[in-house]
């Protein structure tokens, strides 16, 4: 945020440079600049810019088994290897369990066990949420499904 | 009853706001807002905050 000269005569003009780093961001972002002057009819002018910042990885809408695809799997599936209950959670879950994206735990923790368990386990209908049990060919085993219902209903 | 006018600075802006609308991850945008002292004294832009 640059502002091009700091004194103008009367009638000058001048510019004010905003920029904004949007590396790693995605989403809306807007930003407000206060103009302090010595104009006392506007000692403070305020101004915005806004944006929405798309995400490159996820420019189109995938169905939910694609999630076992090799495009997907490294960032959905295999950090979780090996792991059990909150970590598993942590790895393969919490991206898209997410606050404001899909069910968040709180919701998740209010429906019954064996709700849960099937959801994990075939997935739900016209969701993005995959089926993660064997029998819908995903990744997880029964005991590690059982390890994020205990997450959820602790 | 006479009326009195003291020489003053003023600023003025062409535009408040700007929208960049949807972008993709490009790594910094940049906009110019342009202004003006439309007053009849020296103005002072004394500092920008963001917040």
């Amino acid at each position: 945020m640059v502002a091009s000269s700091s004194r103008l005569k009367p009638g000058e003009r001048g510019k004010i440079n905003v920029s904004v780093d949007t590396r790693g961001r995605t989403g809306r972002i807007s930003k407000t600049i206060q103009v302090y002057a010595n104009d006392p009819k506007n000692p403070v002018t305020k101004l915005a810019v806004q944006m929405y910042i798309k995400d490159r990885v996820h420019l189109n809408q995938y169905k939910a088994a694609e999630i076992f695809s090799e495009k997907c799997r490294d960032c959905h599936i295999d950090q979780g290897k090996g792991k059990k209950g909150w970590d598993l959670f942590m790895a393969d879950c919490f991206m898209c369990h997410n606050a404001g994206k899909n069910s968040s735990l709180t919701e998740m923790s209010k429906k019954p066990r064996e709700y849960l368990l099937r959801a994990i386990r075939e997935g739900v209908e016209n969701t993005v949420m995959p089926g993660w049990g064997a029998k819908a060919a995903g990744p997880l085993d029964e005991a590690e499904i059982k390890s994020l219902i205990d997450v959820m209903k602790d | 009853m006479a009326s009195f006018s003291y020489a003053q600075p003023a600023i003025s802006f062409h535009q408040l706001a700007y929208d960049f609308a949807a972008i993709g991850q490009e790594d910094q945008v940049e906009h110019v807002f342009e202004f003006a002292n439309t007053g009849d004294q020296e103005l002072v832009i004394e500092k920008l905050h963001a917040s």
